[in-house]
């Protein structure tokens, strides 16, 4: 028994092909499916249906993605239904008129398939309150060095702005960071491949948690995950404190596929 | 995020295709007609730097980024053909934007006109893009049915593409 069996989920997506593969994608993966292709159809099936979640594309035949969502959060039955969008615009404005309106998730094309399997089960998390407190989440994708370093930068300044840590203690799991985004990047190359392992840093009031996927190929040998696993846990020499101690709990491995999380309390929490 | 594998031939391919189809009766517009004469001889970063190319914005996840170019079609100027780079080989994906949303209400008296409009461009972007996968062009389609047919081997799903 998988986490997402019976799960429902409504595919609102015009082009026929991606609508059907989407929905087989999820099909594989014990989801339940159904698919609509324009935004009006989308609405009566999302009534008559009541799926646990919609993966919604924005630019749609007759009524768009966006008044999708409008009119769903608006009609007591739909209001807590998860809303993913799927879709070709990466423009901000449209990532923010869309969450305005009501939409959970926000996903790209090209998305990998793995992204649109764990955006769907995240949904799940946010109605038990594990979003709660959320102040801000960060992505890092472990790709070429200097990209990578920068990307940890960007997380250095949030945690000096939006955390207790004390300014040793942010220089060292960022030091940590970038020893485990090198090791991944020179000594794991041919397991794992640039832009295949990311990051999320995600900031609550009382703690910061860590979560680490990996999107490797799934028919890949399990030496790309295997690696990652290790890198993020691995003791490094002998006297010396692990990642996971520095970084100040353990990683666990979650339900969802390739995922590990960490979460550290903040000591003045 | 690099585009990975796109280079220049890729990218004469892909547009001259989407041309080929935005343009079946070969009137392409003088500008786009000009830029489509040059590419015989440019590089991939002369083709990107040229006028009409614009970024798409990368974010600080690096999910997104790569390059739109505004080619129109034979109805509509503003119709786009949009590379992103991917995590997976060969590192990009091409696809088209149509780029008409035009943020007009049913009850405008050019509503039915609008969406004839978008019915025809989305009709004309799934041309181009089965276009592309015919070619061996990597499309957002083509990596779902790639996945799909991984998943589950014995699937024709990978046929297609």
């Amino acid at each position: 028994m998988t986490l997402q069996e019976q799960q429902r989920i409504l595919v609102i997506e015009d082009e026929p092909a991606i609508r059907e593969l989407v929905c087989k994608l999820l099909d594989i993966h014990g989801f339940v499916t159904h698919g609509e292709g324009d935004g009006e159809t989308g609405l009566n099936a999302a009534r008559e249906w009541r799926p646990d979640a919609l993966i919604l594309d924005l630019m749609l035949p007759f009524v768009d993605g966006f008044e999708v969502c409008r009119q769903l959060r608006a009609e007591p039955p739909q209001e807590a239904v998860g809303i993913l969008i799927l879709s070709a615009r990466s423009d901000h404005e449209s990532r923010v008129r869309a969450f305005e309106l009501g939409a959970d998730r926000y996903l790209t094309k090209p998305f990998h398939p793995n992204e649109v399997l764990r955006e769907l089960l995240s949904l799940r998390e946010s109605p038990d309150g594990s979003e709660v407190g959320l102040r801000r989440r960060r992505r890092i994708d472990v790709v070429d060095g200097p990209n990578y370093r920068g990307q940890v930068d960007e997380l250095v300044a949030d945690l000096f702005h939006t955390t207790p840590m004390a300014p040793a203690e942010i220089a060292e799991t960022c030091a940590v960071l970038l020893d485990v985004g090198r090791e991944l990047l020179d000594h794991h190359a041919e397991d794992v491949a640039p832009g295949s392992v990311h990051l999320t840093c995600e900031i609550f009031d009382d703690r910061l948690r860590h979560v680490v996927n990996y999107d490797g190929e799934p028919n890949r040998s399990n030496g790309g995950w295997k690696a990652v696993r290790d890198a993020f846990s691995h003791e490094s020499v002998v006297g010396e404190p692990s990642v996971e101690q520095k970084l100040g709990g353990s990683f666990v491995e979650t339900l969802h596929p390739h995922e590990l999380v960490l979460t550290r309390p903040f000591r003045s929490a | 995020m690099s585009l990975g594998e796109f280079e220049a031939e890729v990218a004469r391919r892909a547009i001259r295709c989407f041309v080929e189809l935005a343009y079946p009766d070969g009137n392409v517009p003088k500008n786009r007609a000009q830029f489509v004469d040059d590419l015989d001889s440019a590089t991939l970063e002369q083709i990107l730097a040229k006028t009409g190319v614009e970024k798409l914005p990368q974010e600080s996840s690096g999910a997104t980024g790569g390059n739109a170019l505004r080619i129109g079609n034979a109805w509509y100027p503003h119709m786009k053909m949009w590379i992103r780079p991917y995590s997976e080989a060969p590192g990009f994906v091409l696809g088209v934007d149509t780029h008409d949303d035009l943020g007009i209400k049913p009850d405008h008296p050019e509503w039915d006109q609008v969406q004839q409009l978008k019915a025809r461009n989305l009709e004309l972007a799934r041309r181009i893009e089965s276009r592309w996968a015919e070619e061996g062009l990597p499309t957002q389609e083509g990596l779902l049915r790639r996945y799909l047919s991984d998943a589950q081997p014995g699937s024709s799903e990978g046929d297609r593409t």
